[in-house]
């Protein structure tokens, strides 16, 4: 009998009560029953996170301490939770016990500063911390759905902010590829907008092309020219720059001296020369520019002063 | 459809803690290393790990128990047993078990906060005798609890773990374990009573129990 008091937590329930009688009438043995159920309780204490039916201890358990801390629970822990979450979506009856419980914790923590208890109880301070992100407010419980979604969006942030990191190093990556003559170089619309003239897509040159038809393709072909994957890694077509070159040319040799339009092509040419790494006649042609001191004369010389910073080619 | 729960007064002392509150192995370690160095920094995590156990005990008690009281009963309670751990933890024998000590004195506390709301029954207007209600229980950390009786049947021998986890963590009964493992009845049993036995004396579930 002594054995059977000794293992008493793994008797059957009829076995127990058997032993419970017989201890009855033998009370010298009272001490080890009792022992032998104090062991019995603590291993149903120790069940009450695994039951298939969570009692209001595990309940309560898993309100307070789910989402405690910022830390992730061990994984024991996590699973026993796993555990109540999936009971709690099953069991409508359970939920509603659960926001019973959840309610009556806030009510209870509602109004208690705990920083403030433990700063006076311990003389610590704590650290000053973002204040949390949730109400103290007592509701129904998590979905496992919205769990999962959580973790998913974490990994689509992560993704996002990688490709945007990846992005960023390409673009640089590609600004740094370019030639510091292209950046300076670099032709916007602002460029084409020949004074009062007004481009228009140019079709094939006529049998005499005028300086306006000239212009017009020359711009046409510089618009062509400039190619970039995505915005990234900017080139210039080396054939088309070279026969824009060769029509600015034509237009600035076309037009009478000062005029508008041999200055514009003059300026383009400069900027073509540039792409082309010809600096001295990239120099040439906006120096034509700058002694006029009229039409585009200060961006030309903006230009040729940044030139003078560039490193020698 | 469903929101999560969080405490903001708790979670706030929590979050200052560098584990979470369930990994006891570590502020057993942060004790231990106060206890042989008096490092300021681990009497801090210690302070810590502390406050929010205690708190999270009847937090939950409170919550789950009708017959205790309100708020005010609670941040009492907390005070005087944080204090009680604070003034008596220099002694605690086994500085490896810290947290399974800090249980059993909230545990007792809670026990004798629940007797003192115990009603008494007079059977008689006049000199009657006074019949106390049924004695209250109080329970241990659940987490806690789960987890030494975890370890415990991990430290048993190979041959003995899966019965004993389905038995005595799962609460399987003999029959189930017969379909489940393929083993006969007179086996199981067999394995099931050496498991306890050894496990009656396993150092963790004894420091539970207030024995060492």
């Amino acid at each position: 009998m002594e054995e059977k008091i000794l293992l008493y937590s793994a008797l059957e329930p009829a076995e127990q009560r058997d032993v419970e009688h017989y201890v009855q009438a033998h009370p010298e043995l009272a001490t080890m029953l009792e022992d032998a159920k104090a062991f019995e309780r603590l291993l149903r204490e120790a069940r009450l996170l695994e039951a298939d039916q969570p009692g209001d201890d595990a309940l309560a358990y898993y309100a307070v301490t789910h989402r405690l801390g910022g830390h992730p629970a061990p994984a024991w822990l996590q699973d026993a939770f796993d555990r109540i979450e999936a009971r709690l979506q099953a069991d409508p009856a359970l939920a509603a016990r659960y926001e019973h419980l959840a309610r009556r914790i806030a009510e209870l923590e509602a109004g208690h500063d705990a920083v403030e208890q433990f700063e006076r109880l311990t003389g610590h301070r704590l650290p000053p911390s973002a204040p949390a992100s949730l109400p103290a407010a007592a509701v129904r419980p998590p979905a496992r759905r919205p769990l999962r979604l959580l973790r998913a969006r974490r990994w689509i942030v992560a993704a996002a902010v990688a490709l945007v990191a990846l992005v960023g190093a390409l673009w640089l990556a590609g600004r740094l590829a370019v030639p510091p003559s292209h950046r300076l170089a670099a032709l916007d619309p602002a460029d084409f907008e020949a004074g009062d003239l007004r481009l228009r897509s140019a079709g094939p040159l006529p049998a005499t092309p005028s300086a306006d038809d000239r212009y017009r393709q020359a711009v046409a072909l510089l618009r062509q020219a400039r190619t970039a994957t995505l915005g990234l890694f900017p080139r210039y077509d080396a054939a088309r720059l070279a026969e824009a070159a060769v029509l600015l040319e034509g237009v600035a040799g076309q037009e009478a001296e000062g005029a508008p339009l041999q200055l514009e092509a003059y300026y383009l040419l400069g900027k073509v020369r540039l792409l082309q790494q010809d600096r001295a006649g990239a120099e040439a042609a906006l120096r034509q520019v700058v002694e006029r001191a009229d039409w585009r004369a200060a961006e030309a010389a903006a230009l040729l002063e940044k030139m003078d910073a560039l490193p020698g080619q | 459809m469903a929101f999560p729960t969080l405490f903001r007064s708790l979670d706030a002392v929590a979050r200052a803690l560098p584990f979470h509150l369930n990994e006891t192995d570590k502020v057993n370690r942060a004790f231990r290393r106060w206890r042989r160095t008096d490092a300021a920094q681990a009497l801090y995590v210690v302070d810590l790990w502390t406050y929010c156990f205690v708190r999270r005990y009847f937090l939950v008690k409170f919550s789950r128990d009708p017959a205790c009281g309100g708020a005010a009963d609670l941040e009492e309670l907390i005070e005087q047993v944080y204090a009680r751990v604070q003034e008596h933890r220099s002694t605690v024998a086994d500085t490896t078990r810290y947290a399974s000590w800090v249980s059993v004195v909230c545990k007792n506390a809670f026990l004798n906060y629940l007797r003192s709301l115990t009603p008494t029954v007079s059977i008689d207007q006049e000199n009657g005798p006074q019949l106390r209600a049924e004695a209250p229980e109080a329970t241990l950390d659940a987490g806690l609890v789960y987890e030494g009786l975890r370890q415990a049947v991990a430290r048993l021998p190979g041959y003995l773990r899966q019965i004993a986890r389905l038995r005595l963590l799962e609460a399987c009964s003999y029959r189930d374990i017969e379909r489940i493992t393929g083993r006969d009845l007179p086996t199981i049993r067999s394995y099931v009573n050496r498991a306890i036995v050894k496990i009656r004396s396993d150092p963790q579930l004894l420091a539970f129990l207030g024995r060492s």
